[in-house]
């Protein structure tokens, strides 16, 4: 047994690969072989139902259909407004929540947070469920709508063409709002207390005590949870299922939903190497923005 | 701290006040939607508590037999299901994070940046490009409308995030410990078995709590790898309920189905609330 004094010398054995190995097997297996067999599959055509996949190479048709593909431009469009609201006013609003409770001294704030908090524990198909019923025609907020005399307001607000979009990004950001706000919550406990204690004395008031040193000092906090929230919108996809099923006629439809459409979706084109493009587009357009904000963070904390 | 003014304590209260109402309405109306006299549903839909709070629980019975008879599937099937395939894809995960993590913590190799950013690439990918080739992948192994179709995707899709968070956990442990042990003539499965994973309990709780949410509500791969109907999980057969030709269901054993799906994860959920909010705050803040 050999005792090793140097600190970590760089082992020449494959003794690191074996506590590496189950992860590399999986991720070669679903992971590393689909992608690469997605990205093949954009260059050809295959409907999914012959069992030769390969038979029929396109080459870039596929990527020039997609150019030329009105759904697929309009699914880019939600896909980008559903990312931005969650990106910024649900950070926005998480932000606020989390001053307000921080600063508003809540004897039960736990308790608050918890159920804030909440919906983003359940399965977003069964939030979907909840809010089919409660945005329906017949359903409370008509009901409410009518009984106030806003009447002319009360819609089936999923199945309104210009809204569904709006209507899903306002879901998401009710579902996990309080997820951000846990996380800023958490930001403002490691906020030097001293700084703010500091700045009391020196005759500040608490909104500018909050503005000009809290947020400042939230700053890597405050680009973490947008990051976040950017990754995770991309993959939004089963509170679209569960509500609007990407309709009606695809107004909701995001790059995502559209991926599905293209591929299993039985009353779809079927179309799995179209589908393929879309998805390799989407792998593309989340690489690029992700390899972004590495260089930008990595400048951010070098400082 | 300071001390607030009146006027700022009510805009506080006030904020919060209505921050509760606009979360709690829609699920306590469903919750209440369960409660409720069928025959009374149509006339109030805005009230949430039942009419004279005449309970009842009608609407439960009712929604197991109607679960049964449209979805082929019991309640407890359901649940059984989920977690067989969140636990299978949790043993897994945990593992292969947790030796990976040791590895990158532990030993110095030339790969280990490599390895690192590309963890860090698998996870921003959207799951959903892998749904394609996942397919056919998992039907070339048989393994289609078995566990095992999901509980590998599962653990693949979970162990990037889960190394990030025990690698950065790992990282802190001192390495006196290691020397000490080394010392000692341990060997490095010892070092890990009895310095590394005591130590990361708090650690290993957070991430495990974090990959059990995501493994228990994920619905995508379950929807399209699992056909047979003994084996949906509860996300799947959820969302089963309201569409097509099951699309007119009774308002009151629509909302007893969600309640029956959604109580125990509540309950669990204001039991270990504590340790749900820091692990789904460490999956982020640590990823």
């Amino acid at each position: 047994m050999e005792i090793n004094l140097n600190r970590r010398r760089l082992t020449k054995n494959l003794e690191p690969f074996s506590w590496l190995s189950p992860s590399i097997i999986l991720f070669g297996i679903f992971l590393i072989y689909p992608i690469i067999f997605s990205v093949i599959l954009s260059f050809f055509e295959w409907r999914g139902y012959s069992a030769d996949i390969f038979s029929k190479f396109i080459g870039f048709d596929n990527f020039i259909k997609l150019f030329k593909d009105g759904l697929y431009w309009q699914s880019l469009k939600n896909t980008l407004i559903l990312v931005l609201v969650v990106v910024f006013i649900q950070n926005a609003i998480a932000l606020f929540l989390a001053l307000i409770l921080y600063f508003g001294k809540f004897k039960y704030g736990n308790i608050i947070r918890a159920i804030i908090f909440f919906p983003g524990v359940i399965s977003a198909i069964i939030i979907g469920l909840v809010f089919r019923k409660f945005l329906e025609l017949s359903g409370p907020v008509n009901v409410l709508l009518n009984s106030i005399g806003l009447g002319a307001l009360a819609q089936p607000w999923l199945a309104t063409k210009s809204l569904t979009i709006w209507i899903v990004a306002i879901v998401t950001t009710w579902q996990w709002v309080g997820y951000n706000m846990v996380i800023f919550y958490a930001g403002l406990q490691n906020v030097e207390n001293s700084l703010l204690e500091a700045a009391y004395i020196d005759g500040a008031g608490m909104s500018q005590a909050i503005f000009k040193i809290v947020i400042p000092m939230l700053k890597p906090v405050i680009f973490l949870s947008m990051i976040l929230n950017f990754i995770g919108g991309f993959r939004i996809y089963d509170i679209i299922w569960a509500t609007t099923r990407g309709g009606p006629v695809h107004s909701s439809e995001v790059l995502t939903t559209y991926m599905y459409y293209q591929s299993f979706q039985s009353n779809g084109p079927s179309n799995m190497g179209y589908a393929s493009a879309i998805s390799v587009t989407l792998t593309l357009i989340v690489i690029i923005f992700a390899a972004v904000r590495i260089k930008f963070f990595a400048k951010e904390s070098s400082v | 701290m300071q001390k607030l003014t009146i006027g700022q304590k009510l805009f506080t209260r006030i904020v919060i006040a209505v921050t509760l109402l606009i979360i709690a309405v829609p699920l306590l109306w469903i919750f209440f939607l369960a409660f409720k006299r069928p025959d009374e549903i149509f006339q109030s839909t805005l009230f949430i508590f039942p009419k004279n709070f005449h309970f009842t629980m009608e609407n439960f019975l009712s929604s197991v037999s109607f679960i049964q008879k449209t979805l082929k599937i019991s309640y407890l099937r359901m649940y059984v299901n989920s977690i067989i395939v969140t636990g299978g894809g949790l043993i897994i995960s945990m593992l292969a994070a947790s030796f990976a993590a040791f590895a990158m913590v532990h030993y110095k190799f030339r790969s280990k940046e490599l390895y690192y950013t590309f963890i860090l690439l698998s996870y921003m990918i959207p799951v959903q490009v892998l749904l394609i080739p996942l397919y056919i992948v998992l039907q070339k192994l048989s393994l289609l409308n078995s566990y095992a179709a999901l509980i590998f995707p599962y653990a693949t899709m979970c162990v990037p995030i889960a190394t990030l968070i025990l690698r950065n956990f790992f990282s802190q442990v001192p390495y006196e410990f290691t020397e000490a042990a080394y010392l000692d003539g341990a060997t490095s499965f010892q070092i890990f078995k009895s310095i590394y994973l005591p130590l990361a309990r708090p650690a290993l709780a957070t991430c495990i709590i974090f990959l059990f949410l995501e493994m228990w509500n994920e619905f995508l791969f379950a929807f399209i790898f699992i056909r047979v109907d003994n084996l949906q999980t509860l996300p799947l057969a959820m969302s089963r309920i309201g569409i097509g030709a099951r699309a007119v269901i009774p308002w009151g054993i629509y909302g007893a189905s969600i309640v029956i799906a959604v109580v125990p994860i509540f309950i669990i959920f204001m039991i270990f609330q504590r340790w749900f909010i820091s692990g789904l705050v460490a999956g982020g803040i640590k990823g």
